[in-house]
């Protein structure tokens, strides 16, 4: 019904705003682009949290909608800011299916797809130059995603040739920033040149025990050679390091009396300190050549190489008590109400922060408890540790686009890139944490193999290992990655017509190559593994219906497969090579429909998609306190079915007032029955096989419908504020598939309340915000003997003016699960809350 | 041309939006999946409960050996006991139409997975039957400590054995009578099985105690409960029952509960609460077995309602114990008195009021004695009102014969005695006991009275 109702208004508008006599466009471009600095400055101080349980820090934790930038376009420009506080995500789709490209480069990692948006965190100043081609649309940087396809021109020939400085605050990740950037533009004798950098910071950040420390930088160098050659380089770094903000149950939100309980931190003398730091420092370089052949055509090629790690730190036990403090044990609901230890346990959680808090000093304390003699080294033999998971990337692409207009109606695009990516995966230890040293073993096979004295070997090249603070231990292996691509495309322009047609071939290799033998896996765990290879194709083709100069409309549709990122191939790419049963290509098929009105009074867009994702795969890991084990659950055969309308419009009521709405209405499904198949880390044998009944399961993560109307006001005295309301409907929490087999059911009696408690995907409660931008660009008086032109620009923005505390923004149901007892509460799903009232404030002085 | 085109494009567009919405709205709210109920598997059991147990044996030789089953056996049967409660752990209960089998997982919350009701089918290759003590077990035979011991079936491998079936299978109780339960010995069919006892209650003074231990030791207890004709069963409860704190209830009525053996001795295992329906009205409109009150020595007994009253002389009742069949009593003895030389001793023991409600109150109690010199005599009285004795009017229901100083009698039962004709009024019975000043202390006689009755 809701569905119907939108379209009736949908199209009660189209026709309306035809009729509509055409004003000149009189937006105040000067404070519309201070409105979109600001809320891009906004976007990159949303908080990064992990999404799912066994995030171990490689990337995959992002805000789609922080890709999408601020483009002419009423829908995105709405997605992109006003729905990113419940971490919509635009159609649904997973972040691989949005890709990112600089300076012609693509910039998505290769072991997720996703775009490592940190990698130039705090260097908004020289990312405004960036185009954005939305859903199947053609574009001549590249074949393009599903989702969209972002261009980001950081050269700096590109650059707007002025210097400014800038001070922000702000209660969100940073507390402070500053920035300081300066471009030269492009000289007569063809150089350019541009520096930026900054410095963000937060002490403590909105939760408690979370701080953020980060630089960037960033240099670009351009030369132009004639009136053909542009050569560019540019180089930037955005080392960061920030205390984290861990999910945690509603029993442990509630007893901690906030839903920003934080279970990473604990004090230690004195001092607040966070477990599970986050930190990158991975730099970038990018060499362009852009080449114009003629007026006709032009080549541009570009290579880049990106290098350093990223790292997510962890406490480490080995046979000791678990140290997390919201450990499931240690929570009052692991005892009958009715036991006495219940509400001593309730009441230590309420009043006393240090039961709810690590405990460093007892850490401490049993370190340095008793020597103990190992491999010929006596000391303190450390049982808890601080560990760091580290991904270390050497990444280098190749791309290069020709265009060319072949005549007045045919335009043709071709490509090609090439892609090498190695990481290397591996455990170092950053903290014995008072004790001497750690010994390199496998506990949990320690206890499954009890007569197998390799078993518990890490590394059988180097048995019983005693490690220290910077030693490798645990895992230590590499994933290559190889990629290839060539595409082409051809647009065919007419006045009433715009017809395009696109085509990608693409190749994709991967392996695993370890780095240490394994006790358990001593035959395929060490070395080179099999690598596999996936040829891919991807289609697509549409037409723009020019109805006349401000209405059109548009279909395209597309179909490609994708070869399978190797994170989701590889059981356990920790212990072993073993890959999940039958490997092969996901597809995608997609098509979309709009209707876009673009008039000076009015800009509108109401489009329509239908997007089905078959064959996907996915590997989740987590530690099974029963099997005293990491579980790993390989999923295949997840089909997903995205369909759902987009409407946005900008209209403008007065010269200086601006009302814009945006509606996204979507369903997106799980379209199958998933395969599972369950295996332990320390054991190659399958534990068991199900088919997960997940046909017409939401997809979890982002509301699925979102809705926003603002009123923009800008004064032609160069001010503006803006206030945007914005609904939110129909979160789910995305599903654990093996809580929806047969076994998970097994002897549950059918539509029971139990039932129903193992099966019902959880609904989020509907959400609200109410969002505030407001600036002031202030040209400083001639009369103050200032040389150049200069502004004082002021930008504030007030997110969740209501603090509404209540609206979750992620979570995960906890992938174990009693198959006997059948309790979900014993596991109950975890939660991220979004920040009650923020605030951002930036005042930068600019001068040209 | 341009107001045709725009036409056209409006045609088109509702076209276009029309097609979308038709791909969309069937779209809206889908119905969730769900994995099939419940059913039974295409499996045929090739032998009956009763079947499996034979293989095990059921001569007195057969006793505690370890049979593993090497051959494909088949049963099935439905769960009428599980561990929901906690009074059974890591362990079900299954019946056929030919017995029920104790059957032992190695794993907690089974009553998930297997709850009462459901058709388990199990496939007994491989596993163990054997006895604990005459109870019938299924499980699986392991080396534990290094002597060969029946376990848990190991919950991994749980589903290699056990496949589920149906839910909701009637879970019916035989009813018995005391009398048909004969001595526990190997082969009782009842063993392990569900049966309904019914004209129950537990002794009076259990009903103020908890089913079992609620401290930390969280000990296993048994209470005994009767029928009105004296027959007696133990009910066997685990400290780690959610109920284990709970008080047995003080009616009378059916209980419906495993039937077990450890060895000769016949036990009931309740699943929960709920298999008590002790509504009704107990067996004695009046009772008292002292068992709820502390042993008190020489100091008066204390019980609630009762008045220990030292008319002459310095000798209360006190509260005693001898034994657990017993339980405890109220004694008298004036042995130790230091007024006996001179002074008469006189003390009554007098019971809350009464009001007897029904036709046939006949009253009994029972008394061991030991020494001759003294009396012991039962009384009623209608205007007794709770002050001196001699101030209500007393009527001799019978005086206990004396005992010899050799021994002490056992507690001989006395009456019954009518009280019909005070159907409808507020009584007191009352004990007095009586030893004359002089009376030499060494043979003095002692009383002590218990199980105290007055029958509906």
């Amino acid at each position: 019904m809701l569905c119907l109702l939108t379209l009736t208004v949908v199209t009660g508008m189209a026709q309306k705003t035809e009729k509509k006599k055409i004003a000149k466009d009189t937006i105040n471009r000067a404070a519309d682009s201070t409105e979109v600095e600001a809320k891009e400055e906004a976007a990159d101080n949303i908080p990064i949290v992990s999404l799912d349980e066994n995030d171990l820090g490689d990337g995959s934790s992002q805000n789609v909608s922080s890709m999408l930038t601020t483009a002419r376009d009423p829908f995105y420009s709405a997605a992109a800011f006003n729905f990113s506080s419940t971490r919509f995500r635009v159609r649904g789709y997973d972040g691989d299916n949005f890709s990112t490209y600089m300076n012609g480069i693509p910039m998505e990692n290769l072991d997720n797809g996703f775009t490592p948006f940190g990698l130039w965190g705090g260097l908004n100043d020289v990312l405004h130059n960036k185009s954005l081609s939305i859903g199947l649309h053609y574009n001549t940087t590249a074949f393009g995603d599903v989702g969209s396809t972002t261009s980001i021109d950081t050269r700096a020939s590109k650059q707007r040739k002025q210097t400014q400085f800038g001070y922000a605050y702000s209660n969100r990740n940073y507390t402070h920033r500053f920035s300081l950037t300066h471009s030269t533009g492009l000289s007569k004798n063809g150089w350019a040149f541009t520096f930026s950098g900054s410095r963000r910071w937060a002490d403590e950040g909105y939760s408690a025990g979370t701080y953020y420390d980060g630089w960037s930088y960033f240099v670009g160098v351009d030369k132009k050679l004639g009136k053909k050659n542009l050569l560019s380089l540019v180089a930037f770094g955005a080392p960061t390091k920030n205390g984290k903000q861990g999910a945690a149950t509603q029993e442990a939100l509630d007893l901690a009396g906030t839903n920003y309980y934080n279970p990473y931190w604990g004090y230690q003398e004195g001092k607040k300190r966070n477990a599970n730091v986050g930190r990158t420092n991975q730099p970038v370089i990018i060499f362009t050549h852009d080449l114009k052949i003629d007026e006709n055509s032009s080549l541009v090629t570009a290579a880049s190489y990106s290098f350093g790690e990223r790292g997510a730190s962890s406490l480490d036990w080995y046979n000791v008590a678990d140290p997390r403090p919201d450990y499931y044990r240690y929570l009052p609901s692991y005892y009958d109400d009715q036991d006495p230890l219940y509400q001593k346990l309730t009441d230590a959680w309420k009043n006393d922060e240090s039961v709810r808090q690590i405990n460093w000093t007892n850490l401490y304390t049993t370190n340095r408890s008793g020597t103990e003699t190992v491999n010929g080294v006596t000391g303190h033999r450390s049982r808890y540790i601080l560990q760091e998971a580290v991904t270390d990337t050497r990444k280098l692409n190749f791309n290069t686009v020709y265009n060319v207009k072949v005549d007045n109606n045919l335009f043709f695009t071709a490509g090609g890139s090439y892609q090498m990516l190695k990481n290397n995966y591996y455990k170092q230890i950053l903290d014995l944490l008072g004790g001497d040293y750690f010994v390199d073993l496998n506990q949990f096979a320690e206890r499954s193999y009890p007569t197998n004295p390799n078993a518990n070997q890490n590394d059988l090249n180097r048995p019983n290992r005693i490690v220290g603070v910077g030693d490798r231990y645990g895992y230590d292996y590499d994933i290559h990655v190889n990629k290839a691509a060539g595409w082409g495309q051809g647009v065919l322009k007419y006045n009433w017509i715009d017809i395009y047609g696109a085509v990608e071939f693409s190749n994709t290799q991967f392996w695993r190559v370890g780095n240490v033998k394994n006790g358990l896996f001593p035959t395929n765990s060490f070395g080179k593994s099999t690598v596999y290879n996936f040829n891919n194709y991807a289609l697509k083709g549409g037409f723009t219906f020019k109805i006349d100069k401000r209405n059109s409309l548009y279909m395209n549709m597309s179909k490609m497969t994708k070869a399978p990122f190797f994170e989701n191939v590889y059981l356990s790419p920790r212990t072993r090579d073993n890959v999940q049963d039958n490997v092969k290509n996901e597809e995608i098929q997609s098509v979309e429909a709009g209707y876009v009105v673009n008039a000076p009074k009015i800009k509108l867009r109401f489009s329509a998609y239908y997007t089905e994702f078959l064959n996907q795969m996915n590997v989740m890991s987590f530690y099974h306190d029963t099997y005293r084990n990491l579980v790993n659950y390989a999923i295949s055969n997840i089909d997903k079915a995205h369909s759902g309308l987009e409407f946005g419009f900008e209209t403008k009521l007065l010269p200086t007032l601006t009302l814009n709405g945006a509606a996204a209405v979507g369903r997106y499904y799980y379209n199958s029955r998933q395969t599972a198949i369950t295996t332990l880390d320390n054991d190659a044998s399958v534990l068991s096989k199900d088919l997960v009944y997940s046909q017409d399961y939401r997809v979890g993560g982002t509301p699925q419908e979102a809705y926003s109307l603002g009123l923009n006001y800008r004064s032609r005295k160069y001010w503006y504020v803006s206030l945007t309301g914005n609904y939110f409907a129909k979160m789910w929490m995305d599903i654990n598939p093996i809580r929806r087999t047969a076994a998970a059911v097994d002897g549950v009696q059918e539509n029971s309340p139990l039932w129903h408690s193992i099966l019902d995907q959880q609904q989020l409660s509907n959400q609200h915000t109410l969002d505030f931008f407001g600036g002031y660009s202030w040209k400083l008086p001639k009369s103050w003997g200032l040389k150049k032109a200069s502004f004082l620009v002021f930008n504030a923005g007030v997110s969740n003016i209501l603090n509404n505390k209540t609206i979750i923004t992620g979570g995960y149901e906890q992938l174990r699960y009693d198959f006997m007892e059948k309790d979900i509460n014993k596991f109950p799903s975890k939660y991220y809350y979004a920040y009650g009232i923020n605030y951002f404030m930036s005042l930068t002085y600019r001068f040209y | 041309m341009n107001i045709m085109k725009n036409k056209i494009g409006l045609f088109v567009s509702m076209v276009a939006i029309a097609t979308a919405a038709a791909i969309v709205i069937p779209a809206c709210n889908k119905k969730f999946d769900a994995p099939p109920a419940a059913t039974d598997p295409n499996i045929t059991p090739t032998h009956t409960i009763k079947q499996l147990k034979a293989m095990h044996g059921t001569l007195p030789t057969d006793q505690g050996r370890l049979d593993v089953i090497t051959t494909d056996v088949i049963i099935s049967g439905v769960v009428v006991a599980d561990d929901k409660s906690g009074n059974l752990y890591k362990e079900l209960y299954i019946q056929d139409a030919t017995g029920g089998i104790a059957l032992e997982l190695d794993a907690a919350g089974l009553y998930g997975t297997y709850p009462v009701g459901r058709r388990l089918f199990i496939n007994c290759k491989g596993l163990c039957v054997t006895d604990y003590n005459l109870l019938p077990q299924l499980g699986i035979k392991a080396i534990v400590s290094g002597a060969p011991s029946i376990q848990g079936i190991p919950s991994d491998l749980i589903k290699n054995y056990i496949t589920g079936g149906s839910l909701n299978n009637p879970v019916v109780a035989k009813t018995v009578t005391p009398a048909s339960l004969p001595t526990p010995v190997l082969g009782d069919d009842n063993l392990a099985t569900l049966i309904q006892l019914n004209n129950f209650e537990f002794l009076k003074g259990d009903t103020t105690s908890t089913y079992a231990d609620t401290s930390a030791y969280k000990a296993t207890k048994n209470i005994t409960i009767h029928d009105c004709s004296g027959n007696t069963i133990i009910i066997r409860t685990s400290g780690y029952a959610n109920f284990a704190a709970a008080k047995p209830a003080k009616g009378n009525g059916s209980v419906t509960a495993l039937y077990t053996a450890y060895g000769t001795t016949k036990q009931l295992i309740i699943r929960d609460t709920t298999d008590i329906k002790f509504t009704g009205r107990r067996c004695y409109q009046f009772e008292e077995d002292f068992n709820a009150f502390p042993v008190t020595g020489t100091a008066p007994l204390v019980v609630p309602g009762w008045k220990n009253i030292l008319e002459t002389g310095d000798v209360p009742y006190t509260i005693a114990y001898f034994s657990a069949a017993q339980g405890d009593f109220a004694k008298i003895s004036a042995f130790t008195s230091a007024a006996l030389p001179t002074t008469n001793i006189s003390t009554w023991l007098i019971s809350p009021d009464i009001t007897l409600v029904s036709g046939a109150p006949l009253y009994t109690f029972t008394c061991s004695r030991r020494y001759p010199s003294a009396t012991l005599k039962a009384y009623v009285s209608t205007n007794y009102s709770g002050g001196a004795p001699s101030a209500a009017t007393w009527t001799l229901l019978g005086t206990v014969p004396n005992g010899t100083a050799s021994a002490f009698t056992p507690f001989d039962s006395f009456g019954p005695y009518n009280l019909a004709t005070y159907i409808g009024q507020k009584i007191n019975i009352a004990f007095r006991y009586e030893a004359a000043a002089g009376t030499a202390a060494s043979n003095v006689a002692t009383y002590e009275v218990d199980d105290i009755k007055i029958t509906y």
